[in-house]
C-alpha cells in the first residue's frame, strides 16, 4: 500500500484533481469518484452527484490576504453582488439551525422582492439588470446555481466551506434583510414537499 | 478546518515557519498580483520557499518567478500538460476566442511591432471593442465572454476610456511559466502566420519527426 510508486501515484492523481477545481471551480461528479485529500465534497440533494471543492488549512485562505494588506483578484460591482448573495442566502436557507447545503430552491421575484425591500422603495426595472448580473457573477464562481430560463437560484457548492463562525453572522444578516416572498416555483418537478419552504418569521436563535 | 494533504510538510516546521510558509503559499496562490520576494519570509528565506513549492507542487501548482522580484503561482506543466492531452478546457470556444483576439491586438501585434519586449503577457495597449467586432461571435455572446473572461482575471478593463470600454491582458496571465509563455506564443503565431518561416520553425522544433516527413 506505501509503496513509493503508489505515493507517487496517488500524488500525481490529487495534483490533477485540485488542478481541474482551481481552473474550473467546483466540479460536480459520480459519486462513486475516489475521494481526493484536501477537496471537500458536497453531495447533490437527490444523491446523483457529488462536488468536490478545495479546503485549504488554517491560516492558508483568501483570509490571509487581509492581514498582509494585498488585494484579490477583484469582484466587479462587489457591493451589489455581496447584497445579491446574502438575498439568496435568506431565500435559500430556511433551515437555519443546520447547514446552509444544499438549502431550498428560491425565485427570481423572491430576490427582487427582498432587493426593493432592502433599498426601503418598490421594485423598479432598473434593478433587474443590477441583480441578474450579480447572479450570473455568483454563478460563474459557484457561489450560486442560478437556471436563469426558470428564474430559480440555489445556494451554490461553495457555501459548504461556511463554518460555524460564519454561519453565525450570515443567520444576524438573514434575520435583518426584509422576509422573503413565499416562492411560486415554475417548475413542477421539484421533489421536496415544501408547501411553505419559507418561514414567515426568521428564526431568532440557535 | 484543517486539510491532512499537507500535514506531512507541515507537521515538522515550527509554528513561526509553519505560518511563514502558510501566509506565501496564500499570497502567492489568491493575490491578484505578483507578490514582491522582501515582503514575505516565506519567499525570501530559500528555505521556506522551497516548502512553499512543495505545498503547491501537492496541488498541481508551482513558483513562477516575475520581473526577478516577485514570485506569484501557476499551473505546473507536467500537470498542465497532461489535463491538456486529456483533453480538459474549462473555457468555452468563445471565451478562447475573445481571449486570443486580446491577446493578439494588445501583445502578438505590438510585439511584432517592436513596442514590447519580452515574453511576457502583460500589455499596457489596449484592445477596443471595435478591434473584437471583427469577430465572428454575435455582440451577446462577445459580451457575456467578456464578463466572464474579466471574472476569472484573464482580462481587465484598460484604464483608456476614450474611445469606450477597452481591454488589456488580465493578471492572471503573469502566472504563466516560462514554457506556457513559449506555448501561447507559437499557437499565437501558427494561428496568425502558418506559412511563415516562423510558422515551419515552430513546427520543425514541437515534433521533428513530422516536419521531416512533411519537407
Amino acid at each position: 500500500m506505501s509503496t513509493p510508486e503508489v505515493v507517487e501515484s496517488g500524488r500525481s492523481y490529487n495534483a490533477l484533481w485540485w488542478a481541474k477545481v482551481q481552473s474550473a471551480g467546483p466540479l460536480q461528479v459520480s459519486p462513486d469518484t475516489p475521494p481526493v485529500s484536501g477537496l471537500t465534497r458536497a453531495a447533490e440533494p437527490d444523491g446523483a452527484s457529488v462536488w468536490m471543492l478545495p479546503t485549504l488549512p488554517d491560516g492558508a485562505g483568501h483570509g490571509v490576504l487581509e492581514e498582509l494588506g494585498m488585494p484579490p483578484v477583484a469582484v466587479e460591482q462587489p457591493n451589489e453582488t455581496a447584497r445579491v448573495l446574502a438575498i439568496c442566502v435568506a431565500c435559500c436557507w430556511p433551515d437555519r439551525s443546520g447547514s446552509a447545503w444544499p438549502g431550498v430552491v428560491g425565485t427570481l421575484a423572491q430576490v427582487k422582492a427582498v432587493y426593493a425591500g432592502l433599498r426601503g422603495r418598490p421594485e423598479q426595472s432598473s434593478d433587474l439588470t443590477l441583480i441578474i448580473g450579480s447572479l450570473r457573477r455568483l454563478h460563474a464562481t459557484s457561489w450560486l446555481l442560478w437556471n436563469e430560463k426558470a428564474g430559480e437560484v440555489r445556494l451554490g457548492p461553495r457555501v459548504i466551506t461556511w463554518g460555524p463562525s460564519q454561519l453565525i453572522g450570515l443567520r444576524e444578516v438573514c434575520r435583518l434583510l426584509p422576509d422573503p416572498p413565499a416562492a411560486v416555483l415554475a417548475s413542477p418537478a421539484a421533489p421536496e414537499v415544501a408547501p411553505e419552504p419559507l418561514p414567515s418569521e426568521p428564526e431568532e436563535d440557535v | 478546518m484543517s486539510s491532512e494533504l499537507f500535514d506531512s510538510l507541515l507537521q515538522d516546521l515550527s509554528d513561526r515557519s509553519r505560518d511563514e510558509v502558510l501566509a506565501a503559499f496564500s499570497a502567492v496562490q489568491y493575490a491578484a498580483h505578483p507578490v514582491a520576494e522582501v515582503q514575505l519570509a516565506g519567499l525570501r528565506d530559500v528555505t521556506l520557499r522551497r516548502q512553499v513549492q512543495k505545498m503547491l507542487k501537492l496541488i498541481g501548482r508551482t513558483l513562477v518567478q516575475v520581473d526577478g522580484t516577485h514570485w506569484t503561482a501557476g499551473y505546473a506543466d507536467d500537470v498542465a500538460e497532461t489535463l491538456t492531452a486529456q483533453g480538459w478546457q474549462p473555457l468555452s470556444v468563445v471565451d478562447r476566442a475573445v481571449l486570443v483576439l486580446v491577446l493578439v491586438h494588445s501583445v502578438a501585434i505590438p510585439r511584432s511591432e517592436g513596442i514590447l519586449t519580452g515574453d511576457s503577457w502583460k500589455s499596457a495597449r489596449p484592445t477596443t471593442v471595435d478591434e473584437l467586432r471583427t469577430s465572428k461571435i454575435s455582440s451577446e455572446e462577445r459580451r457575456l465572454a467578456l464578463q466572464r473572461l474579466r471574472a476569472a482575471g484573464l482580462i481587465q478593463l484598460s484604464g483608456d476610456h476614450s474611445g469606450g470600454p477597452s481591454y488589456i491582458p488580465g493578471p492572471q496571465l503573469q502566472r504563466l511559466t516560462p514554457a506556457a509563455r513559449r506555448r501561447l506564443q507559437d499557437q499565437l503565431i501558427l494561428a496568425a502566420a502558418p506559412s511563415s518561416p516562423i510558422a515551419e520553425a515552430i513546427r520543425a522544433r514541437l515534433d521533428p519527426a513530422l516536419a521531416a516527413s512533411s519537407a
